[in-house]
């Protein structure tokens, strides 16, 4: 249960549980307390910035090798995916509340851009790039009020109460997209026609921008991107904001003994999480070339919990390792009929695994029992991060 | 409930009973964390009103509170913890200056709470209460669940603030000997009324009621 709320190495040092400080030892015990300076050295500092570049431009190669996937479609949703869920989890796994229907604040971004490009509007023409860009706008704008007024309903009302409110409401947002009574959200079909700006350029299934003369392949837009915005959520999340919100999460009482006003912080984590999971949308909309009312459910807003608990909410990377986990999963276990053991020409064994691994969420759904019960908050990132530290206890422990 | 005047006087003042008589409920009360339900009457601070007032309020009018258990945030750091009462109180002490009051924290900025002894950890509430700049500060069990030298650190840093910084300071205890050792004046509590109100010198010396109301 003892996770950090955040990623700061001056904390708990690589080994993450408590005893980290005791085994950095020797050359490396600033993890700890001789900071009297109380200055965290330059790599602690830019720790989670320097790991999310590292992670933009390893995860395409990565994904794309033949140990993995062995084709790179879908690094550039996963990275979309990784900004979505941590969006969600500045709301879950740093605020303390749980949304049941998060896919709501996706369809803000999702489909107003969309429906804006699709139809034009005054000035704006049909299929502009003025017109994509005022949508973005009108998309952060509207999801921004929506999800402060619906902050100040239903944050007072406990725990249990948020969870239900939060999917009744994303139910009554999915519902009224579905009927479109006004004949722009498309209804069950979704929107797929001239819902992309002029700039977007698909050839071959492959999506790249034109801006200036230049081209640029999307995963490139998309990571940039996704870089500002988990950037602006680590700043957040470091900031004055969101100290006050970790202080909410941990002991709501004393935090309000403090003279937090736990209230408005709790309407203002909702209102962050849902402008920062509409951006996500955003990306969205133009990587899959348009608009599934799909996206928009009550699984879409399930998968987001369930993401989230996998990778471990209490680490700013447990909701990157939690979607990468998911969609790889996912990914790997429906497109791979067979199973080649090594994975070369020359294959020793040979399992047609197609039937079994047709139920992909059975394989997910066990893993995440395991994770659940043996790590409930650290997650996978929680494993991951141990890794350091019990390497060094076995060599230590060979060389001793 | 009859109550006490110890905001005014900038005392050192206790209170104390057997498990439950409602020491615990009277000092939430004054902070506003209490069950609306179990207080009636009135709850006054300099004049004003505190009964229904909301605890971050409460706090805002120069009253710390530090409970009884879970008194840090786990996975905020020492620095954390104390800035966080910096950035919500309206006329805060600077980190420095309360971090020059706790040496032991003072070497260990970095630390996270839930990496703490239980000593450290209740400096660590203390100093935090500290940062706000309150005039009165409500502690309960300060001393509950310490090793006895620690108990003894404690004792001299709550006698420290009480008379350099001159606040008042309000706490319930079940351990006599710490209280007596610390307060000057005493609040003897039974079955949620002010049984007796006693110096040290009288408690010290008066076994039997030592006896009736503490059991000890």
């Amino acid at each position: 249960m003892s996770g950090h709320a955040d990623e700061q190495a001056s904390g708990g040092g690589p080994g993450g549980g408590g005893s980290g400080g005791d085994r950095s030892g020797g050359g490396s015990g600033s993890w700890f307390s001789s900071g009297t300076v109380g200055q965290p050295s330059l790599f602690e500092r830019y720790r989670i910035p320097l790991g999310l570049l590292v992670l933009v431009v390893v995860l395409r190669p990565a994904v794309a090798s033949d140990v993995l996937l062995g084709y790179d479609a879908i690094a550039s949703k996963m990275l979309i995916m990784m900004l979505f869920v941590a969006a969600f989890n500045l709301l879950f796994g740093y605020t303390g509340l749980l949304s049941f229907g998060h896919a709501m604040f996706l369809g803000f971004g999702l489909y107003i851009p969309a429906i804006l490009v699709q139809n034009g509007l005054w000035v704006l023409p049909a299929g502009g790039n003025v017109t994509f860009f005022a949508g973005v706008v009108l998309a952060v704008a509207a999801v921004a009020v929506y999800s402060y007024l619906l902050g100040k309903l239903i944050v007072g009302m406990g725990e249990i109460y948020f969870a239900l409110l939060t999917l009744a409401f994303a139910q009554a947002l999915y519902f009224i997209v579905l009927r479109d009574w006004w004949e722009l959200t498309g209804g069950s079909n979704g929107l797929s026609r001239g819902t992309l700006p002029d700039f977007v350029e698909q050839t071959r299934g492959a999506i790249s921008i034109e801006a200036f003369g230049l081209s640029v392949d999307w995963y490139w837009v998309v990571g940039v991107v996704f870089l500002l915005g988990m950037l602006a959520l680590w700043q957040l999340i470091r900031s004055p904001f969101g100290r006050s919100a970790i202080a909410v999460r941990e002991n709501e009482q004393l935090a309000r003994a403090m003279g937090i006003d736990t209230t408005r912080y709790k309407i203002w984590a909702v209102t962050f999480s849902g402008v920062f999971s509409a951006l996500a949308g955003v990306l969205l909309a133009i990587q899959n070339t348009g608009v599934a009312i799909e996206n928009l459910n009550v699984f879409t807003s399930g998968d987001t919990v369930l993401m989230a608990v996998l990778g471990g909410i209490s680490y700013f990377f447990g909701p990157i390792a939690g979607a990468f986990t998911w969609l790889f999963v996912e990914d790997f276990l429906t497109d791979f009929e067979l199973w080649q053991f090594p994975l070369s020409e020359v294959t020793l064994v040979t399992l047609d695994l197609g039937d079994v691994l047709a139920y992909w969420q059975f394989f997910l759904g066990a893993l995440f029992v395991v994770v659940v019960l043996t790590a409930p908050e650290e997650g996978i990132w929680g494993y991951v991060r141990s890794i350091p530290g019990w390497l060094r206890d076995r060599v230590g422990g060979v060389t001793r | 409930m009859t109550l006490l005047s110890v905001a005014e006087a900038g005392e050192l003042v206790s209170l104390l009973g057997r498990n439950g008589a409602g020491k615990t409920t009277t000092l939430r009360a004054i902070a506003g964390a209490a069950e609306p339900q179990v207080i009636g009457g009135s709850i006054r601070f300099d004049g004003d009103e505190l009964l229904g007032t909301p605890p971050y309020e409460i706090a805002g009018r120069g009253i710390s509170f530090v409970p009884e258990d879970r008194r840090c945030f786990p996975r905020l750091s020492v620095v954390e913890n104390v800035r966080l009462a910096i950035n919500h109180a309206e006329d805060p002490k600077d980190l420095e200056t309360v971090l020059d009051f706790f040496p032991e924290l003072s070497e260990m900025r970095e630390k996270h709470a839930r990496n703490m002894s239980g000593g450290e950890q209740q400096m660590l509430a203390i100093a935090r209460a500290l940062a706000a700049n309150p005039r009165l500060m409500l502690l309960d069990e300060p001393f509950e669940g310490l090793a006895p030298y620690i108990v003894r650190r404690i004792e001299d840093i709550i006698a420290e603030i009480n008379e350099e910084q001159d606040i008042a300071v309000l706490l319930v205890e079940q351990n006599v000997a710490a209280a007596l050792a610390v307060a000057g004046r005493h609040y003897v509590l039974d079955e949620g009324r002010i049984a007796e109100s006693a110096s040290t010198e009288r408690l010290r010396e008066d076994e039997e009621m030592r006896q009736r109301y503490l059991g000890v």
